[in-house]
C-alpha cells in the first residue's frame, strides 16, 4: 500500500481508459483502481484511489475545475489528460489544483513518468501547460521575475527541467522552484469558469476555439 | 435595418418633459415678476377677459410642466399646444382689446408678459418642431412691431426689451430643436445597439454551442486515431467501436452544417441541375437564413415538379460576400398571375413569407403562361447593412441645424448692434460707452464659436474662459459708464452678456456659464446697492438674464449628455459588429475544420470501423493523422505544406512532434513565417525522438525556437 499508488481513470472513452490502464499495469509502483465515465460516478463510492487521471474535456456538462474539486474532496490528487492542445482549456485546468496536464498522444514513457511524479505528489510541468501560460494575457501583468519568465518560455518550447537548468546554468531544483512559484501565482490570477457554457464563451471571447487557427 | 416600431422613444419623451418643465418655470417666474413688480404706469389698459385669456395661456403651460413627469408624449404636446394657442390668441386680440385699432388707445407700452415669449417658442417647438417655432417668432415680430408703431413708436426700453426678447426666443428655439434632435438620435442609437446586441447574443450562443460540438467530434476522432495507432491487439474491438462512434459523429456534424449538400439532394430529387457560384469572401449564412432558404427552395421545387409539366429545371446558387442568392427556374407551362389556379398563389405567398420571416430575406416569384416560372430568393447578411450604419454613426448631425444657428447668431448681432446704436444716440451718458460695450460683447461672443474660420493657438476651453472673463469685464465697464439709475434700456448689455454665457454653456462648459451669470448678478446687485436704482427695472434685467442663461445651460447639459450617450451606443454597436465579424470568421473556421477532419481522417476511420486489420504502416499513418489534426488546433501559421509533410514523415517514423503558434494575432510577417517554417522543416527531418517547434509570443527577442531531441535551437533569421 505504501509503495503502491492506486490510480483511477475518469474518461468518457473506453479506449483511452484501456490505453492508460495498459501504461499503469506496465509501471512498477502503480496499480489500476477503477475506470468511470464521469467524476460523479467515481466519487459515488468510497475512496479506492490515490490519484485520478482525468480527461480535460468530458462530454458531460462538467468543467475541469468542478471535477478537480470533486476529486480533492474525495481525497485524491488529479493528473489531467488532454486530447488536443486548446490553450484556453489548458489554462482553465492550470488554475485548478491538478498536479499537471499531459497530452494523451505523448509517448507512453512520458505518460508513465508523469503518473509516477504525480503519485509522489509532485507537480508535472509540461510543454502544453507552459505554452498555454506563457501566452496568457493574464500572466503579462503578473508579478513574475525575468528569470521565471525565462524558465516558463524555455519550458514552453519543449525543454525539461534538466535541460532548462543546463541552459540557464542553475540546478534542476532551482528550475522546479521557479515552476512552483509560477504555478502559485497563476493560481491566484483568476477563478475557473463556473459553467461549461461560460467556459466556452470565455474561450471564444479570448479568440480560442477548438478549431484550426489559420494565420 | 431596425424596424421603426422597435425604436424606443425614452430619450425623446424625457427631453419633451425637460423642455416643458423649463417652460413652466420660466413662465411662472415671468408671471410672478409681472404681478409683483412690473410697472403698470404707462401701460395700455386692457379689459378683464383679456387678462384671463393671457392667464389661462400661462396656467396651461405651468400645469403641463408640473404634470410633465407623468405625461406621455401626446399629452405633453397637446398641453403645450393649448398654451401656445391661448398665448397667440391673446397676442392677436390685444389690438381690439386695447382699442388700438379703433384709434381709441392712448400711447403706452405693451404688457411685459406679451413680450416675454421665449418659453412660448420652446413650447411651440415641442408642439410642431423647428418650423412652428420659427413661424411664431416671425408672427410675433410682425405683431409686436405693428403694435409698437400704433402705440407711439419705440423707446430705448421698448426696443431693448423687444430685441432681447427676440434674441432669447431665437436662441431657445435653436437649443430646443437641438435637444429634440439629439434625443431622437439617442433613441435610434439605443434601439439599434440593443437590436444588434440581442441578435449577436443569440448568434454568439449558437457559436459557443457549435464550438462545443466541434470539440466533441474532434475528441472522438482523436481517440479513435490514437487507439488505431497504439492499442494492443486484444483491444481491436474497442478500437473498432471508437472508430464507428467517430465516423457517426463526423457524419452527423457534416449533415448539420452543410446545407449546400441538402440543397443538392433536394435538387437531385426534383431532377434539377444545381449550379453553385461561391465568390471570394463568401458569407456563411445564419442558421435561420439557411432554414428559410431551404424551406423556400423546397416549396419552389415541389411546385415546379407538380405544376410545370415536363421541362428543364435549374437551381442557381450564388454566395457572395454580402449574402446568398438562390434562383429556382423552370421553362414549364408557367402561369398567369391573373388566373392563378387555386393553391398556387398560396405557394407563392408562402415562399415569400418564409423569406420575409428572416432578417435580410426577400423573395420574388415571376411567371407567365408558357414561359416558365422563376423564383428568386435572396438573403442579405444583416451585419453588412448595419456596418453601413456603423460607418456613419448617428453622431451630432449639425448640418440641418446650421441654418437655425446662423439665423439666431445673425439676429443676436443685428439686435445688439441696433440697441447699442440707439443707446449710443438716445441713452444717458457718453455715446461711446454703448459702442465700446458692443465691441466687448461681440468679441467675447466670437470667442465661443466652436470651429472659427481662423484657427488661433487657444483651445476651446481657454477661449471659453477668456470669453467669460471678457464679457464680465465688459459688463463692468458698461455699468461704470452708464449713469444711474439703470433701466432695462440703458442696461441692455446685461441680457446680451447672458447670450454669450449661453454659448459658453453650449460648448459643454455649464459650470463656467453659471459662474459668469453669478458674477453678472453680483455686479448688478452691488451697483443697485451703491448707486440705487428702480427695483422694477432691475428685477426685469435680472429675471431675463437669469432665465436665458439658466434655461440655456440646463438644455445644453441635457444635449451634451445625450450626445455622449449616443456616441457610447454607436461605439458599442461598432464593437458588437466587430465581435460578429469575428464570430463569422470563427464559424468559417469551424466549417473548414469539419471538412479537414473528414478529409484527413474520414476514409481511414471508415476502414477501421469496418473492422479491417491494421498493419504497422496503418498504425504509423494513424499517428501521423492524429498529430496533423492536433496541429489544426495549435500550429496556426506553421501550417505550411513542407513543414506539414515533414511532420507527417516524422510522426510516421515515431517522432513525437508538437507545433505551436504562440505568436498571437498578426505578430509575424507572412514571409518570415515561411522562412521559419522552412528552417523548422530542416530541423524536423533530423529529429529522432521528439521535436517541438514554437512561434514565440510577440515581444520576445526571437521569433521562433525548436527543441530537437532535447537540444534547443533559436531562429535568428
Amino acid at each position: 500500500m505504501a509503495d503502491q499508488t492506486r490510480v483511477a481513470i475518469v474518461d468518457d472513452h473506453e479506449l483511452v481508459a484501456m490505453a492508460v490502464r495498459g501504461i499503469i499495469d506496465d509501471t512498477p509502483g502503480l496499480v489500476f483502481a477503477r475506470h468511470e465515465m464521469s467524476m460523479a460516478a467515481m466519487v459515488r463510492r468510497g475512496r479506492d484511489a490515490d490519484l485520478v487521471v482525468l480527461d480535460l474535456s468530458l462530454g458531460d456538462d462538467t468543467t475541469p475545475a468542478e471535477n478537480v474539486d470533486a476529486a480533492a474532496q474525495w481525497g485524491a490528487s488529479v493528473l489531467i489528460l488532454t486530447a488536443a492542445e486548446n490553450p484556453y482549456l489548458v489554462r482553465e485546468a492550470s488554475r485548478t489544483d491538478a498536479l499537471g496536464i499531459v497530452r494523451k498522444s505523448a509517448p507512453p514513457r512520458v505518460i508513465a513518468d508523469a503518473l509516477l511524479a504525480a503519485a509522489r505528489d509532485e507537480y508535472v510541468p509540461t510543454t502544453e501547460w507552459a505554452s498555454a501560460l506563457d501566452t496568457d494575457p493574464l500572466l503579462h501583468a503578473a508579478p513574475l521575475t525575468a528569470r521565471e519568465r525565462e524558465v516558463l518560455g524555455l519550458y514552453a518550447v519543449g525543454m525539461g527541467a534538466k535541460e532548462v537548468g543546463a541552459a540557464l546554468f542553475v540546478s534542476e531544483n532551482t528550475v522546479n522552484d521557479h515552476l512552483r512559484r509560477i504555478r502559485t501565482i497563476y493560481h491566484q490570477l483568476g477563478r475557473p469558469a463556473a459553467t461549461k457554457v461560460e467556459l466556452y464563451q470565455r474561450s471564444l471571447e479570448d479568440g480560442f476555439l477548438p478549431a484550426p487557427r489559420s494565420g | 435595418m431596425v424596424h421603426n416600431d422597435a425604436v424606443s422613444h425614452a430619450a425623446e419623451v424625457s427631453t419633451l418633459r425637460l423642455l416643458l418643465i423649463g417652460v413652466a418655470v420660466s413662465v411662472a417666474v415671468s408671471v410672478i415678476v409681472t404681478l409683483a413688480v412690473a410697472d403698470a404706469r404707462g401701460r395700455v389698459p386692457v379689459p378683464g377677459w383679456f387678462s384671463i385669456l393671457l392667464a389661462a395661456a400661462f396656467a396651461a403651460l405651468v400645469a403641463v410642466g408640473a404634470a410633465a413627469p407623468w405625461l406621455r408624449a401626446r399629452a405633453l404636446r397637446r398641453g403645450a399646444a393649448v398654451g401656445v394657442i391661448l398665448f397667440f390668441a391673446a397676442l392677436v386680440l390685444f389690438a381690439p382689446a386695447s382699442g388700438a385699432l379703433g384709434g381709441t388707445a392712448s400711447s403706452g407700452t405693451l404688457p411685459w408678459a406679451l413680450t416675454s415669449f421665449g418659453g412660448i417658442v420652446v413650447a411651440a417647438v415641442v408642439v410642431g418642431g423647428a418650423r412652428l417655432g420659427w413661424s411664431l417668432i416671425v408672427v410675433w415680430i410682425v405683431i409686436v412691431a405693428s403694435f409698437r408703431a400704433i402705440l407711439g413708436g419705440y423707446s430705448l426700453i421698448g426696443l431693448a426689451n423687444d430685441a432681447q426678447a427676440l434674441t432669447t426666443a431665437a436662441t431657445l428655439c435653436v437649443i430646443a430643436v437641438h435637444a429634440l434632435r439629439a434625443s431622437r438620435e439617442l433613441d435610434a442609437a439605443a434601439s439599434l445597439a440593443e437590436a444588434v446586441r440581442a441578435e449577436q447574443g443569440a448568434a454568439h450562443g449558437r457559436l459557443a454551442a457549435r464550438a462545443r460540438v466541434a470539440a466533441f467530434v474532434h475528441d472522438e476522432v482523436l481517440a479513435a486515431l490514437r487507439g488505431a495507432a497504439d492499442a494492443a491487439p486484444e483491444q481491436a474491438d474497442a478500437v473498432r467501436a471508437q472508430a464507428q462512434r467517430a465516423t457517426a459523429v463526423v457524419g452527423a456534424d457534416r449533415g448539420a452544417s452543410d446545407w449546400v449538400e441538402k440543397l443538392r439532394a433536394m435538387a437531385d430529387a426534383a431532377g434539377a441541375e444545381l449550379r453553385i457560384t461561391r465568390l471570394p469572401r463568401a458569407v456563411v449564412p445564419s442558421a435561420l437564413a439557411v432554414e428559410a432558404l431551404l424551406i423556400a427552395a423546397r416549396q419552389a421545387l415541389d411546385n415546379s415538379v407538380r405544376h410545370a409539366g415536363p421541362c428543364d429545371r435549374r437551381v442557381l446558387l450564388e454566395i457572395d460576400e454580402s449574402g446568398v442568392s438562390l434562383v429556382v427556374v423552370d421553362d414549364g407551362v408557367g402561369f398567369s398571375p391573373g388566373s392563378v389556379p387555386p393553391g398556387r398563389l398560396g405557394i407563392a405567398a408562402s415562399i415569400e413569407g418564409a423569406m420575409r420571416d428572416v432578417a435580410g430575406g426577400t423573395a420574388r416569384v415571376t411567371a407567365s403562361p408558357g414561359r416558365g416560372t422563376r423564383v428568386e430568393l435572396r438573403w442579405d447578411d444583416p451585419p453588412h447593412i448595419e456596418a453601413d450604419f456603423v460607418e456613419r454613426p448617428p453622431l451630432p448631425s449639425r448640418r440641418g441645424a446650421r441654418a437655425d444657428v446662423v439665423v439666431a447668431v445673425s439676429l443676436f448681432v443685428v439686435a445688439q448692434s441696433l440697441v447699442a446704436g440707439v443707446a449710443s444716440v438716445l441713452g444717458p451718458g457718453s455715446g461711446a460707452v454703448p459702442l465700446l460695450v458692443l465691441a466687448g460683447i461681440l468679441v467675447s461672443a466670437a470667442l465661443t464659436i466652436p470651429a472659427p474660420p481662423i484657427r488661433g493657438p487657444l483651445s476651446l476651453r481657454q477661449r471659453a474662459v477668456i470669453a467669460v472673463v471678457l464679457v464680465c469685464v465688459t459688463v463692468l465697464v458698461g455699468l461704470l459708464g452708464t449713469p444711474a439709475p439703470l433701466t432695462y434700456g440703458s442696461a441692455w448689455f446685461v441680457p446680451a452678456a447672458g447670450f454669450v454665457l449661453v454659448a459658453v454653456a453650449l460648448n459643454a462648459r455649464p459650470v463656467l456659464a453659471i459662474s459668469g451669470l453669478t458674477l453678472l448678478l453680483v455686479m448688478l446687485v452691488v451697483d443697485a446697492v451703491v448707486r440705487g436704482g428702480d427695483p422694477v427695472q432691475l428685477v426685469s434685467i435680472v429675471v431675463r438674464t437669469a432665465t436665458i442663461v439658466g434655461l440655456g445651460t440646463l438644455l445644453s447639459v441635457a444635449i451634451v449628455r445625450m450626445r455622449r450617450s449616443t456616441r457610447d451606443y454607436a461605439r458599442r454597436a461598432v464593437r458588437t459588429v466587430e465581435q460578429r465579424e469575428w464570430d463569422a470568421a470563427a464559424r468559417r473556421e469551424l466549417e473548414e475544420h469539419t471538412a479537414a477532419l473528414d478529409e484527413l481522417a474520414g476514409p481511414f476511420l471508415l476502414r477501421v470501423a469496418a473492422g479491417e486489420e491494421l498493419d504497422a504502416a496503418d498504425r504509423a499513418h494513424a499517428r501521423a493523422i492524429e498529430g496533423r489534426l492536433r496541429d489544426g488546433y495549435r500550429a496556426g501559421r506553421l501550417l505550411h505544406e513542407p513543414l506539414i509533410e515533414a511532420a507527417m514523415r516524422a510522426r510516421t517514423r515515431g517522432v513525437d512532434v508538437v507545433l505551436l503558434d504562440d505568436s498571437g494575432e498578426g505578430g509575424i510577417e507572412p514571409a518570415l513565417t515561411v522562412e521559419i517554417a522552412d528552417w523548422m522543416t530542416e530541423r524536423l527531418d533530423a529529429a529522432d525522438e521528439r521535436f517541438v517547434g514554437r512561434l514565440l509570443p510577440p515581444g520576445r527577442p526571437f521569433a521562433a525556437q525548436v527543441v530537437v531531441d532535447g537540444r534547443a535551437l533559436t531562429f535568428v533569421g
